[in-house]
């Protein structure tokens, strides 16, 4: 969405127009609904996150900075909430389980969708701060200085970050057979 | 130079982050390494793997639900004005009547407008104003649409209370976009257009039709009554044409019952 267009639409939100409050949520229902389930690795948890990101938005987009792009703001409060969300669960109720729970998912066949699943599941096993630089990089096409605005994090320590969620990664990968040794 | 900055910088290039200078050390580096080029091969294997996950659509019901419970989200209580531009042809009473009439309409409101005597049809001289609020579609809704395509979107709704219809566009458009709405094969005819201040880059009634231009972010509404020598049945179609520089983009209608 154009820079100009967008800051249109916050100040009408920020009015309480309902309309415009409709735009932001179908501009960005369907990226931080996935951006979620990348992070918890499950379709009920990553509605839920959805819902109550755009509910803490909507009530603090008063105080939204029109310096900063919207869709950082609104992805930093859905990880946000979706890491919320993980430590609330911990550690009795482990979130993960993706290889069972991807039925809503569209796949051409079996074998790809048992992949897909794997590898969500090794996502799954990063830890949080790995996850969710992968999950900014690869699902929102965030740039390094984005990702840094989300996460409140210097450029270098988002290089270094993703650097060490991929060396993650990579070795996780290779232990479940998916990446060779 | 240690085997953590070589598969550092494989870690940028996969992010196309890496500067030109850092780019020539790299291939020097990859060419002396079979390690690093097989960390490379790695890297590329995962980000093909992370890339082909599949992106998947939200439950249907979410949008709904957010929607839904944003009406418990407090509201900031600023308000921002509208401009009223009139189509010129009413006379005074019908014009007072309209702006009554949509004042109870939709709960509202202030009219500060003044009536011209004006022939124009350039309606964009005809200047009044409403708070926000009076323009928000009323809940009564008959129809809406609302789509999509890149760079460009827009909703409408048309809901009616009485002998009156309210059509409510939303324009969303990153290059200039020209919407034609000609009312009168639905045998209607337009009473009024508000829109939001500075928005509109142009807005014509000309004939029956309604011509706006329109690129960033736009919202107007229209007033819209049976037309008299119309022969009307229960239903009437209302077709929405959008073009850019003349070449068309998409066609919508609502349709509308009394």
């Amino acid at each position: 969405m154009h820079k100009d267009l967008e800051n249109s639409i916050i100040k009408e939100c920020q009015q309480g127009d309902r309309m415009a409050q409709e735009t932001l949520v179908r501009q960005f229902e369907k990226p931080v609904f996935n951006a979620a389930y990348r992070m918890l690795g499950n379709v009920d948890d990553a509605a839920d996150v959805t819902q109550t990101a755009f509910l803490k938005v909507f009530e603090n987009i008063g105080s939204f900075d029109a310096r900063f792009r919207v869709y950082s703001w609104i992805y930093r409060i859905a990880l946000n909430e979706a890491i919320d969300q993980i430590k609330r669960r911990r550690p009795t109720e482990p979130f993960g389980d993706s290889r069972s729970r991807s039925t809503d998912v569209p796949y051409e066949n079996v074998a790809r969708r048992e992949l897909c699943d794997e590898v969500q599941a090794t996502l799954m096993e990063l830890k949080e701060d790995y996850r969710a630089v992968i999950v900014l990089r690869y699902f929102t096409e965030c740039s390094y200085r984005e990702i840094g605005e989300i996460l409140h994090l210097p450029e270098k320590t988002v290089k270094s970050r993703l650097f060490s969620a991929r060396q993650q990664l990579r070795t996780q990968l290779q232990q479940h057979g998916i990446l060779s040794s | 130079m240690s085997n953590e900055r070589v598969q550092e910088l494989i870690s940028a290039t996969a992010d196309r982050e890496l500067d030109p200078e850092e780019r020539v050390e790299l291939d020097q580096l990859l060419q002396d390494s079979p390690e690093a080029r097989q960390f490379q091969s790695d890297l590329a294997e995962i980000d093909t793997l992370l890339r082909e996950l599949p992106v998947l659509e939200p439950p249907r019901s979410l949008r709904t639900q957010i929607t839904d419970r944003l009406e418990s989200v407090p509201q900031s209580s600023s308000r921002s004005i509208l401009t009223w531009l009139w189509q010129p042809n009413f006379g005074a009473v019908l014009r007072y009547g309209a702006a009554a009439t949509f004042g109870l309409l939709l709960g509202v409101a202030v009219y500060e407008g003044q009536l011209l005597d004006t022939t124009t049809t350039d309606i964009t001289d005809l200047v009044g104003t409403m708070t926000s609020d009076s323009l928000r579609p009323p809940t009564d809704i008959i129809d809406s649409y609302s789509i999509r395509s890149r760079g460009f979107e827009s909703l409408a709704r048309i809901a009616h209370r009485d002998d009156i219809l309210l059509l409510h566009v939303q324009i969303n458009a990153e290059d200039s976009v020209e919407l034609v709405v000609n009312f009168a094969p639905a045998g209607l005819r337009l009473d009024a257009i508000s829109q939001s201040r500075d928005a509109l880059e142009s807005i014509e009634y000309v004939g029956d039709t309604l011509r706006v231009q329109a690129s960033g972010h736009n919202r107007f509404s229209v007033l819209l009554r049976r037309d008299d020598d119309a022969t009307l049945t229960d239903e009437a179609k209302i077709e929405f044409n959008f073009s850019v520089d003349g070449r068309f983009l998409q066609r919508q209608a609502l349709h509308t019952t009394w």
